[in-house]
């Protein structure tokens, strides 16, 4: 055992040292006291900010907890849900704070298969069991009680395609604490528990931080944990959400394997590294919040937590048709700015964004990096509306029932992206054709040609000519590489075998039997948001360790 | 041969298991193998982490040390994993009736012929 003085000075030594600091403190001192805000409606006024000498600081070092206990690490595994505590919100609508000043939160992680698209099963690892993992909420002073165990090696019952077993860890942006005790990796069957006190307001990132961590990240293992001030925050909202924005790194299973006829997608580990996204989303999914949109009411107050997880891509998050009224950047009142159109978030960056909503209407959350936009980074509040016509512009639609085809999936997700400006499928004509039964109307080489060149096929082809002297406008070149194509014409054929015509809503749902719904597969539910109710996952006869294809063998 | 004794003394301070930037763990986590750790379990064997250090490169030094590895009693050489990120690492499974942890740490080294490789063990397993 160490002797006492080394794991806790004499209080004398302390003391002095305490004197010292603060003395440092009070030369490093701004001088300059910012003013509280303008217009704040409820809630005390923010205290001077970097005034560390007044004795009400909230950011004084010496009333901070510091000295967290060591981590214990123990071989008892929970079993049942894989995640609990009352500080969780499962999705994005934030439940308030929960009283009490002690908050226990558990969040095991899982190897699963979600689904990030319409189509596209992707096998993620996760915390709590779903990605992103579930919102913690709490307030500077809070003591977290926190443990996880590595449940990578439990699976669901059916064919194993979840990856193998791993090491995990998690490393909480909220706390302060020795990241090699508390953040160290655990083994599949392991737990982990450690407690932390927030010192510090704000809205944080946790995400795995075992090597290779963009992998884990890229994975899925991330989530936000709110901070509240130890006062609450100083305006009152109507409605709060998380916003999670997160990027995917996909590839085809190069084992060809399928789930429920659709195929597998593991992660890309080149274009991780190349921070080439395949798509990238608003909690976890593409174009989540059109297919769902979030609820709020004309006149409301809505507050947005923001959070940028990357991996490695930057955020410009904007509301279309509203200006932040206050914007707290990293989720902190005292780093406030007012009136900003869009907040640029890098990588576990984030904000606290509120505003108005002036009057019914859709509007829409996007990045307005356009291209992290067209990959998904959409999403929808729905005020006094109901979601489902919503403005093609800003390429904002509601999701369908999906190919099972890989091809036919990226042709359906790069149409709905880039072509409802202009075009139906079984819509009706707008400023082109409606291009529902295309395939029939025109054959496949006709097609290639027209979407590889337009402007060529306008001199000299007849159709073609007919064409721009219907619509007037002239169908420009997408710039589309010979693969794109092939997709865009594999989801055409799809859509013609498949969509029935049923009003003017795009996209048109598929005929019944033809595909499965978006998130459902016939042996994993969608997401049930909270955990995978399956019994037999408690079952430790029914836990099994995959075989591990080992990266480096 | 102060080079030797100074590898036979990162040897055998390995105990200590004290990493160098990296948490021990996370360079566990590097090799880690699930499969790899249930069979060893099942054997009645020993999964051996270790850090590898020396003047080669990390592909170097892993390579090295896997044909070195590969030539060691008791090491079930198709259990042998090598990682170069975060830092150089390897781990492979053994059968303590043949020799010990340590002995094949030892023997590994020697078989590898790079007087500047130092192998710090990191953890067992089970």
């Amino acid at each position: 055992m160490a002797p006492r003085w080394r794991a806790r000075p004499p209080a004398a030594v302390a003391a002095l040292l305490l004197v010292l600091g603060l003395s440092a403190c009070d030369r490093n001192a701004p001088t300059q006291a910012t003013d509280p805000p303008a217009s704040v409606t409820t809630g005390p006024a923010p205290a001077a900010a970097g005034s560390a000498a007044t004795t009400d600081d909230r950011y004084d070092v010496s009333k901070m907890d510091l000295k967290p206990a060591p981590a214990v690490l123990s071989s008892e595994r929970h079993t049942g849900a894989f995640a609990q505590g009352s500080a969780l919100s499962m999705d994005a609508a934030v439940k308030p704070l929960v009283a009490g000043q002690v908050k226990e939160i558990r969040l095991d992680t899982t190897h699963k298969i979600i689904e990030i698209a319409p189509g596209v099963k992707f096998s993620a690892w996760t915390f709590g069991d779903q990605v992103p993992g579930p919102v913690i909420r709490a307030r500077v002073g809070d003591r977290i009680k926190f443990s996880m165990t590595n449940r990578s090696d439990e699976h669901v019952p059916g064919v194993q395609v979840t990856a193998a077993p791993m090491m995990h860890s998690m490393d909480f942006h909220a706390a302060m604490v020795a990241p090699n005790d508390k953040y160290r990796s655990i083994a599949p069957g392991q737990t982990i528990s450690f407690e932390f006190t927030p010192n510090y307001p704000g809205v944080y990132m946790y995400h795995c931080g075992t090597p290779m961590v963009l992998e884990h990240i890229a994975s899925g293992m991330y989530g936000v944990m709110i901070v509240e001030p130890r006062d609450g925050y100083p305006t009152k909202v109507d409605r709060e959400y998380a916003i999670i924005q997160s990027e995917f790194y996909t590839k085809l299973d190069p084992q060809k394997r399928k789930i429920d006829g659709v195929p597998l997608y593991v992660l890309d580990g080149d274009r991780v590294r190349a921070k080439a996204p395949t798509y990238t989303v608003f909690n976890g999914r593409y174009n989540g919040f059109v297919d769902k949109p979030l609820e709020a009411k004309p006149g409301e107050r809505v507050r947005l937590f923001v959070l940028n997880v990357g991996p490695s891509n930057t955020s410009s998050f904007h509301v279309v048709g509203t200006i932040f009224d206050r914007v707290w950047l990293d989720g902190n009142p005292d780093n406030q700015l007012r009136g900003m159109q869009t907040v640029l978030l890098g990588s576990s960056g984030s904000a606290i964004v509120e505003f108005v909503i002036p009057e019914a209407g859709n509007y829409v959350m996007v990045d307005h990096h356009f291209a992290n936009a067209s990959q998904g980074a959409i999403g929808v509040i729905a005020a006094g509306t109901t979601g489902g016509a919503l403005d093609a512009e800003h390429h904002n639609i509601p999701a369908t029932a999906a190919p099972t085809d890989a091809v036919a999936v990226r042709g359906k997700l790069a149409f709905e992206s880039k072509c409802l400006a202009c075009h139906t499928i079984a819509g009706g004509d707008k400023l082109g054709p409606d291009l529902y039964e295309v395939t029939k109307r025109r054959d496949e080489a006709w097609l290639t040609r027209w979407l590889k060149s337009p402007e060529h096929m306008l001199q000299a082809d007849a159709t073609a000519k007919q064409l721009l002297e219907k619509y007037k406008v002239p169908m420009p070149n997408q710039n589309l590489s010979d693969q794109e194509i092939r997709e865009y014409v594999a989801y055409f054929r799809w859509a013609d075998a498949n969509i029935v015509r049923q009003g003017s809503i795009q996209p048109q749902p598929a005929a019944p039997g033809t595909a499965l719904p978006p998130g459902r597969t016939l042996s994993a539910p969608g997401p049930a948001p909270g955990a995978r109710e399956d019994q037999s996952l408690t079952d430790t006869s029914k836990r099994a360790g995959a075989p591990s294809p080992g990266a480096n063998k | 041969m102060r080079r030797q004794a100074c590898g036979l003394i990162a040897l055998a301070l390995s105990g200590a298991a004290s990493a160098c930037g990296v948490c021990i763990e996370d360079k566990v986590a590097a090799t880690y193998d699930h499969g790899v750790v249930s069979r060893a379990q099942a054997e009645h064997h020993v999964v051996v982490f270790a850090a590898l250090e020396g003047s080669g490169t990390p592909g170097t030094l892993t390579s090295n040390a896997r044909r070195a590895a590969a030539k060691v009693r008791g090491i079930d050489s198709a259990s042998i994993r090598t990682a170069q990120e975060p830092n150089p690492v390897i781990s492979f499974a053994i059968d303590p009736r043949v020799q010990s942890a340590g002995a094949a740490l030892q023997a590994l080294r020697m078989h590898a012929k790079d007087r500047t490789l130092r192998i710090t063990l990191l953890r067992l397993m089970p």
